[in-house]
């Protein structure tokens, strides 16, 4: 019986291409009865390890290859060919394949497509006896393209290639018809005259389909992905010719070779081939790809000789006294037996390599001076913390090492470590220096067609407008592309286009097209985080190809980490980590004070009592509208309540309700209950409502005396339904026979039942709540450093301006844009012997770095005249700068003097003449000459309002820097009776109020219900004030609901904690239009 | 060489190859072996909607290039099948 393997298969990580997943195609091809298929991405092995992950599943066998351009040596294009690993050969296929890929990808200029020259490839795959990839020639490949009109030149090309790769199983001609129209390409024509060569010449032929869609229905999804490649709309290129190149049946492909060769014996013979091809290219997923081997640097890269465990071991026994110094006879022996039973589980897993591994680049960190905290599980491990990886002490937070890492499991564990964002790449580069560029790489991620980027990609395959397209996408909120047609049933905002739909063909087809698009992979770039640190031979395990940052990044993303065994490093940039540094620099720079935030006490009242006021913008991780909710209910006075607080803030615990009974419980208003004297220690702290794993793992052991390792298996069988019951079997005995009454053990079951994916790891909690508890110090001793720190490094999730505002309600002066005093960062600056905030040169529209630069090199300047001839700036650049006032101190005004001679409209038109004239050459004295004498003002130029003058701030640095943008509307405020945010918290509930404000957050997150709400924060200068828009509210104001700036809004206040006022929204409306008609009321 | 789109009713064989078919009161036998191949069209042009699984027939045609006789003579044909619809139309006819 005659079988058929696809050796050419492009899946959807062939990126505006292939239509289908990898693990869609290998469960279709093991449905259809294939025992292997192959997958050849174009340009890449970027799904290669889901096609073999999905494979082994299955249970066929894998095939790997590329599709891949070829140049001459000139640099001239020859076609496509696709390159495939030869199997069961220890790694030289997989090995040859990488480096091929690899070596494409390495360009000379930027902007070069990948391709591999003719004579790199035969080098590469030709490397020992026998070749250990074939070349596919076939449609695109340079003989192909000559097949049909041109047989002779056709097979001139073939010999070149025949001269090139004399090895056995270099090279075999595809063969593949698509079934069009006669003669053409793809045509039985065209296949035939590609057998006929292939005979000539002795090159095995071998049968394809060159697949690009499972199913024929996929071709439309293909026709709008060739679209977005071509960037054009469909019907201005050539699409595809049909529907044909579908991941058809055996018979189907039988039947194709028979109407190729019209000759039963040829067409067997050509399905014959196709087949010893397939067998060769049989990929053994372990020993040819390393398959789940954990690879880890060799012990020289490390700079460690002996055995690394008693290398460990010796390290984590001498940081003791670094991290414990003085601690008593009862306190160590608690810490060693600790150590002790964590070295034991390191050392049976074989990781002590890993753990210096991460140990080691930490301490690298540490030597380059930049700020670093571990996050994650890793924090509830005593070895992290005493190889310096963590900060946070286990012990004294209740951390426990088996939710990291136990005997129970055997994948790499997660050591993800946080750093200064704006040192990050210097930290990438350093490692790459310190193993070597052949042991690292970073981590790649595939970004993902979403709502905007889908409907953005459909309407150009349409050809719709791209201002309609983009009032389209500006209302894409919140759902998957694929959810679109449900989307306009059911949003207020997307009313208006579900009518249009209905009447207007294209927008229903855009509709349809969109959802198809949804999820499938758009375009790699590097992942924000990810290093991976391997062995010698990383580089024939993994593709890589160039990153934005010019370091090479693997073509394999997160997921394909652990399947491929690879340690991979997370090195997150976090902006609080700069602005922590930065703030801490400025209060050394400008008050002679050395501060180790590592260091400070965690019991500060003074610190405690500012984030109670729910004033925590700036503060890590409890800035948000809803953080600054609970804030105002919990009322924080301990480290670990913030530990707490971000721990319930996450979707799972809102999720499952924990909040309303923890915060009663810790307002006593409810008796906790803790269900049996022995859960009291463990659930005390959460006032019996269980939050944390930690604490279900505690319980488990409590209750059925097993270990912690099992207890955390066991916590994590919970989340999946199917072994639920398994654990409940083993809980309910275990627990019965250690004497607790069943009711207990009901009542208990059912909380840990209730759990399953709802809580958080406490360790991760604690982690975040390190960074929190130290800007939140930094905010109360030292507002002015650290809003120039926030400022300069810009974190959390608010527009800029609002900092301003913060720093106006704090008294910290905000020092305007000076071109003798500004620099390319906000620092602290004296002003009339006070400190205030220098406003940066970096934050106005248009201006060039090497403006800034030049700018900052030459001050002071001594007029304007001066400026411009030594900073040099655009014509434009000068106008702004004139315009926001940068200029004012330097031409001698002041702007607040109105009865001076001259007003910043002097200024302007000063520039203005300045400008006028050709630029000033460089060096000519003459020139200094020319405009020494010049420098007086002009007089009587039109003065420039406060509200101008806020305009132009706002609309050239996007921040209202000499006042609040909403105090213009503040006669209409104060006659329409409008409450300010500060006020709010002094209002009875249910209260009737207006609020105005400008919009800084809006907010739609996972409901309970499963219904939308959405939140708007808005900012009047003297605060937040939050509104809540249900249903109702959201159907009457749908217009404005997610773009409008300036808004009032009308509602009734809602009490929910101590401080906590927000506000239920019943209307909105645009303040600008309020303010029209106000303007011209009689 | 005359194109133009004309719905004509075509008898088949049970593999779906065409044998014979009407056209202006004329029958037409099929002399040749039918070559079949298939085409596309401009979906984004004509079609309502393209829910996912909607089918080639949004996209695809079925051609046929065949010679046919009659009592006056021999001609090159080519047929255009809406599979899906089960719609024939001539689009081509080169008589020689």
């Amino acid at each position: 019986m005659t079988t058929f393997t696809h050796l050419k298969v492009a899946s959807a990580f062939s990126a505006h291409y292939g239509v289908n997943r990898p693990e869609q195609l290998v469960a279709a091809a093991a449905a259809l009865g294939f025992d292997a298929i192959a997958i050849t991405d174009r340009d890449g092995l970027y799904g290669a390890i889901k096609h073999i992950g999905a494979c082994i599943e299955k249970g066929i066998h894998p095939i790997v290859g590329a599709d891949l351009s070829v140049k001459d040596d000139f640099g001239v294009v020859l076609g496509r060919v696709t390159v495939l690993a030869h199997g069961q050969k220890q790694g030289l296929g997989w090995a040859g394949l990488c480096r091929t890929v690899s070596r494409a990808h390495q360009k000379n200029r930027k902007n070069d497509s990948p391709s591999i020259s003719i004579s790199d490839l035969a080098e590469i795959i030709q490397n020992s006896e026998v070749s250990n990839c074939t070349v596919l020639l076939g449609p695109e490949s340079d003989i192909g393209k000559h097949a049909l009109r041109d047989p002779s030149l056709a097979i001139q090309k073939a010999m070149v290639w025949q001269r090139l790769f004399p090895k056995p199983a270099a090279l075999a001609i595809e063969i593949c018809t698509l079934l069009t129209e006669p003669e053409s390409e793809y045509s039985i024509e065209h296949a035939r005259a590609m057998l006929e060569l292939a005979k000539t010449l002795s090159i095995p032929a071998v049968l394809t389909n060159s697949v690009r869609y499972l199913e024929p229905d996929g071709a439309i999804t293909a026709d709008v992905l060739d679209a977005a490649r071509h960037l054009e709309p469909l019907g201005i290129f050539e699409p595809q010719p049909n529907a044909q190149a579908w991941l058809k049946p055996a018979r189907a492909m039988a039947a194709i070779a028979l109407e190729i060769t019209q000759s039963p014996r040829s067409a067997i013979g050509l399905l014959e081939t196709t087949e010893r091809l397939a067998q060769r290219c049989k990929l053994d997923p372990i020993r040819d790809c390393g398959w789940g081997v954990p690879k880890t640097p060799e012990k020289e890269a490390l700079g460690i000789t002996g055995n690394p465990f008693e290398v460990l071991w010796q390290k984590s026994h001498s940081a003791l006294e670094w991290r414990y110094p003085g601690a008593n006879a009862a306190k160590l022996s608690e810490i060693q037996h600790r150590l002790s039973s964590e070295l034991i589980t390191i050392n049976k897993l074989g990781f002590a390599t890993y753990f210096l591994t991460v140990a080691d680049v930490a301490q690298m960190i540490r030597d380059m001076g930049v700020r670093i905290a571990a996050r994650g599980s890793g924090a509830g491990s005593l070895v992290n913390y005493l190889l310096g990886i963590s900060g946070v002490d286990p012990i004294e937070q209740g951390l426990l090492f088996e939710r990291f890492l136990s005997t129970e499991r055997s994948t790499l564990p997660d050591i993800d470590i946080d750093v200064e964002s704006a040192r990050r790449h210097d930290i990438y580069r350093n490692i790459f220096r310190r193993y070597g560029g052949q042991r690292v790489t970073l981590l790649s991620m595939q970004s993902k067609y979403r709502g905007r980027g889908a409907v953005r990609d459909s309407g150009l395959a349409l050809g719709l407008d791209e201002d309609e397209i983009d009032d389209i996408a500006k209302n894409m909120w919140r759902f998957s592309a694929r959810s679109f047609r449900h989307a306009l049933d059911e949003k207020p905002e997307l009313r208006s286009l579900a009518q249009r739909t209905e009447t207007e063909r294209t927008l229903n087809l855009l509709v349809d097209i969109t959802e198809r698009l949804d999820r499938l992979p758009r375009h790699i770039s590097m992942h924000p985080c990810g290093v991976i640190l391997g062995n010698s031979s990383l580089l024939s395990l993994t593709p890589t190809e160039s990153s934005g940052l010019g370091l090479p990044m693997s073509q394999f993303d997160k997921d394909d980490m652990d399947p491929m065994g690879f340690l991979k490093l997370d090195v997150l940039g976090v902006r609080m980590q700069s602005a922590m540094a930065y703030t801490v620099n400025e209060i050394k720079r400008t008050l002679d004070k050395e501060i180790d935030l590592d260091r400070v006490p965690k019991d500060d009242p003074e610190v405690y009592k500012l984030i109670r006021t729910t004033n925590t913008l700036g503060i890590f991780q409890i800035e948000s509208p809803g953080q600054r909710e609970l804030t105002g209910k919990n009322q924080p006075t301990v480290f670990n309540d913030l530990t707490l607080q971000i721990s319930l803030f996450r979707p799972g615990p809102m999720k499952g309700n924990m909040i309303s009974p923890y915060l009663d419980g810790r307002h006593g208003f409810i008796e906790p209950d803790y269900m049996h004297p022995d859960l009291r220690p463990i659930l005390e702290e959460t006032y019996g409502v269980v939050v944390f794993h930690e604490q279900v793992m505690r319980i488990m052991k409590v209750m059925t005396g097993c270990t912690l390792a099992k207890a955390d298996e066991m916590r994590r069988m919970l989340s999946k339904p199917n072994k639920e019951i398994e654990v409940a079997k083993y809980f309910k005995s275990a627990a019965r026979a250690r004497g607790y009454s069943q009711a207990v053990i009901e009542r208990v079951w059912s909380i840990l039942e209730g759990f399953g994916s709802f809580g958080f790891c406490k360790a991760h909690g604690a982690a975040f709540a390190l960074p929190t508890y130290q800007s939140a110090w930094l905010k109360t001793h030292f507002p002015t450093q650290f809003i120039a720190g926030l400022l300069t490094h810009d974190p959390g999730m608010y527009p800029r301006r609002l900092l301003l505002a913060e720093a106006r309600r704090l008294g910290v002066a905000i020092l305007p844009i000076d071109v003798n005093r500004s620099r390319d960062e906000f620092y602290v600056d004296q002003h009339h012997g006070k400190l205030g905030v220098r406003m940066s040169l970096s934050d106005i529209a248009g201006i060039s770095i090497p403006e800034i630069e030049r700018i900052i090199e030459n001050q002071p300047f001594s007029g304007l005249g001066d400026f411009y001839l030594r900073a040099r700036p655009s014509r434009r650049t000068l106008m702004r700068l004139a315009t926001i006032g940068a200029l004012d101190q330097l031409a001698g005004i002041d702007p607040t003097d109105v009865t001076g001679i001259h007003s910043r409209g002097d200024v302007i038109s000063k520039v203005r003449e300045l400008s006028a004239k050709p630029a000033p050459k460089r060096d000519l004295n003459q020139m200094e000459f020319q405009f020494s004498f010049k420098d007086e003002l002009p007089v009587g130029s039109p003065k420039i309002s406060f509200e101008e003058q806020i305009d132009s701030e706002l609309e050239l640095t996007g921040m209202d820097i000499s006042g609040h943008q909403l105090d213009r509307f503040q006669q209409m405020l104060n006659d329409m009776g409008v409450v300010r945010a500060s006020e709010l918290v002094s209002l009875r509930s249910n209260t009737e109020v207006l609020v105005a404000g400008v919009r800084v957050a809006t907010q739609t997150p996972p409901m309970k219900s499963g219904k939308r709400v959405v939140f708007i924060s808005l900012d009047d200068g003297t605060g937040c004030a939050d509104a809540t828009f249900f249903d109702e509210a959201q159907r009457k104001c749908s217009d404005l609901l997610f773009h409008n700036k300036l808004l009032l809004i009308a509602g009734k206040t809602r009490r929910t904690g101590v401080r906590g006022v927000s506000i239920l929204a019943e209307n909105a409306w645009d303040l600008g239009d309020l303010w029209a008609s106000w303007g011209s009321r009689d | 060489m005359l194109r133009f789109e004309t719905a004509i009713a075509v008898m088949v064989n049970h593999d779906g190859e065409p044998y014979a078919f009407k056209l202006a009161n004329t029958e037409y036998l099929v002399c040749s072996k039918p070559v079949r191949w298939y085409s596309r069209k401009t979906w984004w042009k004509e079609a309502e909607a393209a829910p996912k699984g909607i089918g080639p027939s949004l996209i695809e045609v079925e051609m046929w290039r065949l010679w046919a006789s009659c009592d006056s003579g021999q001609a090159l044909f080519e047929l255009r099948h809406e599979v899906h619809a089960n719609n024939w139309q001539l689009v081509q006819l080169d008589e020689k």
